[in-house]
């Protein structure tokens, strides 16, 4: 019998294993001198993955395992956005006071996740994207439940895997009803019409619920707001950015992937979801008193306005949505380092009440965090306004007016919530506040780029969005 | 024995798991439903498989598998250090977290 041994090409994979030896290698370091080393060999490595995409980026593209990994310039813009993700959330777990008894784990666990992150991106199989979520989902409940000796920890990190395994099951389910239709776990066959349509399509949809989860997409949201709540902030900060990034490729994918420019069902899907996220995300967000809670929620709004993107395939939705994308990391990573700069070391969490006066005593600081507010709400002149802009204008331009006018209505209604932080630091006296303590050099450096960045992609948005252009020029077709 | 028996037993299943995941309220027994759900998967996946005279499927049920362990690794970890913690696994007592 014949056996031919199937075209492996590890290279394509090459960053992949250097961030699996490294987050390998992290977890033997140990105590306050090894976290500081882990810290630094997980950023090098995440770096090092970083500094390939340019090499590749407008090139061949990277082809492995028989096609199951494949690595064009639209995978290798969001693998970019991933590491940046990864990066930050390094950066700021080191900044932030972390257990005693913690050794280099923390990184590990965040290399591992962003490996599965790496596969969800590059697969073009049902399967190796399943295997992705998983390598994604199990290190980020372990990250959520970090803190063993918090009842709010272990709260956020029991509801987090027991909602995460249910929504793994959701997807499996598709894949096994997609296998039956088509025999194949492949998203190639999606381009043509499948023997059973009814069983492809329940697949597809059960497929994108359990991807949904991730986005934390309504009716898949219910997860988000305790995981965030619970877990350290910087690990909120990564949950709330990296996974969503990874998502958002498997979910433009999967939208790519499917036959012709028709409305389908899958459309109608996403619109739903898409509205729903905006409506009950914005309306919970107006509630809260937390500040990570109303990140949390305004998380959800944010995936519904980029589910917009995906409404808009196979036209200009893609752009819109990675530059969108580009823009969320910038913010909101930025909102949450401040939120991890403010935390209280013991006892309470951070309410919005706490910001009061901040202007006064902390100006720069200030500063920054309104410029994150102020581009979540999407006015200009930062990166978040050009960021909906460019979203709505896709939607509009495929014909998807209904959605775009309840984005543009909650938009308005988000500016409540996210004026209102603005509002406590500059108008509020806040003499009677707890001292704030002046953050770690490192934590106010990359506060301070994200918040540069966000402005810079409000003030020149055509430099961001010209690299975005150039990855889907060969995917527009 | 027909296909529409097997991935009819396997929808079954999958469904019971998934009405117990939203009717029980014990965190042990919402593990124990989920892992119903994908065993439930692999039963219909095999079914596929030996319709479609593939081997992939089977191939897809060891991976599923192998997931299935670590998930329950990390989840009864999680349950053993929330159960340390509060003393219940009643997870209509766990909401310590609203808004």
């Amino acid at each position: 019998m014949a056996f031919s041994i199937p075209d492996v090409n590890l290279a394509s994979l090459l960053p992949e294993i250097v961030l699996l030896a490294a987050a390998a290698g992290v977890l033997l370091f140990d105590g306050r001198a090894g976290r500081r080393r882990a810290a630094a060999v997980a950023a090098a490595a995440v770096a090092s993955s970083l500094a390939t995409i340019p090499f590749l980026f407008r090139g061949a593209g990277m082809t492995g395992f028989s096609g199951l990994i494949v690595k064009d310039d639209v995978t290798l813009v969001f693998l970019a956005l991933m590491d940046l993700a990864a990066l930050g959330a390094i950066v700021l777990a080191s900044g932030g006071a972390a257990d005693a008894e913690e050794g280099g784990e923390l990184y590990g666990l965040t290399l591992f996740a962003l490996i599965g992150m790496h596969l969800m991106a590059a697969s073009r199989d049902l399967l190796v994207l399943f295997l992705g979520m998983e390598t994604l989902a199990l290190p980020l409940y372990i990250l959520v439940g970090s803190r063993r000796a918090s009842r709010d920890g272990m709260e956020a990190a029991v509801k987090y895997f027991l909602l995460g395994s249910f929504a793994s099951a959701l997807f499996l389910l598709g894949l096994a009803l997609y296998y039956g239709a088509t025999g194949t776990a492949g998203l190639g066959a999606l381009s043509q019409t499948p023997a059973r349509p009814s069983l492809a399509f329940a697949g597809l949809a059960l497929v994108t619920a359990g991807v949904g989860f991730k986005i934390a997409a309504v009716p898949f949201h219910m997860w988000a707001p305790d995981a965030y709540e619970g877990a350290p902030v910087p690990v909120a900060a990564y949950i709330s950015v990296a996974p969503k990034v990874a998502a958002f490729a498997v979910l433009l994918r999967l939208g790519l992937s499917l036959p012709g420019p028709d409305p389908g069902f899958w459309t109608q899907a996403v619109l739903a979801m898409s509205a729903a996220s905006m409506i009950v995300g914005n309306l919970a967000a107006l509630r809260q008193s937390g500040f990570v809670r109303m990140l949390a929620y305004s998380g959800v709004a944010q995936a519904g306005y980029m589910l917009i993107g995906l409404a808009a395939l196979p036209a200009r939705g893609g752009e819109a949505l990675v530059f969108y994308l580009l823009v969320y990391l910038f913010m909101n990573l930025g909102a949450f380092a401040a939120a991890a700069a403010l935390e209280r070391r013991e006892g309470g969490r951070l309410q919005i009440e706490d910001l009061s006066g901040l202007a006064s005593r902390r100006p720069l600081f200030a500063f920054a965090l309104a410029v994150f507010m102020v581009s979540l709400a999407g006015l200009p002149p930062t990166g978040g306004f050009f960021a909906k802009f460019t979203l709505f204008k896709a939607g509009i331009d495929a014909g998807q007016l209904p959605v775009v006018l309840v984005a543009v209505v909650m938009t308005v209604v988000s500016l409540f919530y996210y004026l209102r932080v603005v509002a406590v630091l500059y108008m509020r006296d806040g003499a009677e506040r707890p001292e704030i303590r002046p953050a770690a050099p490192l934590l106010a450096c990359f506060i301070g780029a994200a918040a540069v960045l966000t402005l810079l992609a409000g003030v020149l948005p055509g430099e961001f969005i010209r690299e975005i252009l150039a990855a889907f020029a060969p995917a527009a077709l | 024995m027909s296909l529409e028996h097997v991935v009819g037993l396997g929808i079954v299943l999958f469904a019971v798991g998934a009405a117990g995941f939203f009717i029980r309220s014990n965190a042990l027994v919402l593990l124990l439903c989920v892992e119903l759900m994908l065993n439930a998967v692999n039963l219909i996946l095999v079914g596929f498989s030996r319709y479609l005279h593939g081997t992939e499927g089977q191939v897809f049920v060891f991976m599923i598998m192998t997931v299935a362990a670590a998930e329950a690794a990390v989840g009864l970890a999680i349950l053993v250090a929330l159960y340390r913690l509060l003393r219940t696994l009643d997870m209509s007592r766990i909401n310590l977290l609203k808004g």
